[in-house]
């Protein structure tokens, strides 16, 4: 199966993605990945996945629309982006005996469908942060015991 | 697109208390200020955009007022730029 693991850092999760603009053909939507890494906060309360504008400006993804949010001075009004988002894993062959043997080498993983992205400002910690659009996808887990995030990307 | 775009969700926004009578839920593909149509989904919208108007020439509103919550980007983001 594809897994990636992350550990707490500064009370943080943070995990690789790699983001490309989505190409609409015959066949549906195509995405051709860079081996560009970014670094993806993930925030089981975000409903919706946030990238930051450089970005959005570096992949010239396409603006779809607007989308309102709440928060503590009211609501704002971002621009919504089309993106094509693929996450990073390890392979992981668990055994009967529930042992791990992990390859060290990273696979890029592209969600099937394009989402839908809003934009924000820079920041210095994470260039996304990864919401629960995307996070309902997969299984995820926390150890507390060891401070480990644990995300099964594929089966 | 920025014309376009702004253009698009000033003259929804006008409106979007009367489309919702109707329209509650689905997504309006929005061209030249007016609606082309409406989806069950965001995706299904704009892949009809990008076949009718080419990417750029439209865009995509949901018909609804609900706010949605970004979690950090809401609260922690906004409150250390205030």
């Amino acid at each position: 199966m594809l897994v990636q693991r992350c550990a707490l850092n500064h009370h943080r999760l943070i995990l690789p993605v790699s983001v490309t603009k989505p190409h609409f053909g015959a066949d549906g939507f195509v995405s051709n990945f860079t081996l560009h890494q970014y670094n993806a906060l993930i925030d089981t309360g975000a409903q919706r996945t946030v990238v930051s504008r450089s970005v959005v400006a570096e992949h010239a993804l396409f603006r779809t629309g607007h989308m309102e949010f709440g928060g503590l001075h009211g609501t704002q009004t971002h621009s919504r982006y089309l993106a094509s988002i693929g996450l990073w894993a390890k392979r992981v062959e668990r055994d009967a005996s529930s042992a791990d043997f992990e390859n060290t080498e990273l696979s890029l993983f592209s969600i099937e469908e394009p989402c839908e992205v809003v934009d924000m400002q820079e920041n210095t910690n994470f260039d996304l942060i990864l919401g629960f659009d995307i996070l309902k996808m997969f299984s995820f887990k926390f150890e507390a015991k060891e401070k480990m995030f644990e995300i099964i990307i594929a089966p | 697109m920025t014309d376009q775009a702004e253009a698009n969700y000033r003259w929804f926004k006008d409106r979007l208390a009367d489309l919702m009578v109707a329209h509650k839920g689905r997504h309006a593909l929005l061209h030249d200020q007016s609606v082309d149509d409406y989806f069950a989904t965001s995706l299904e919208a704009i892949k009809a955009g990008i076949v009718r108007h080419g990417e750029g020439n439209f865009s995509v509103e949901p018909v609804d007022d609900t706010v949605e919550d970004l979690g950090f980007f809401s609260h922690v983001s906004a409150a250390l730029r205030a």
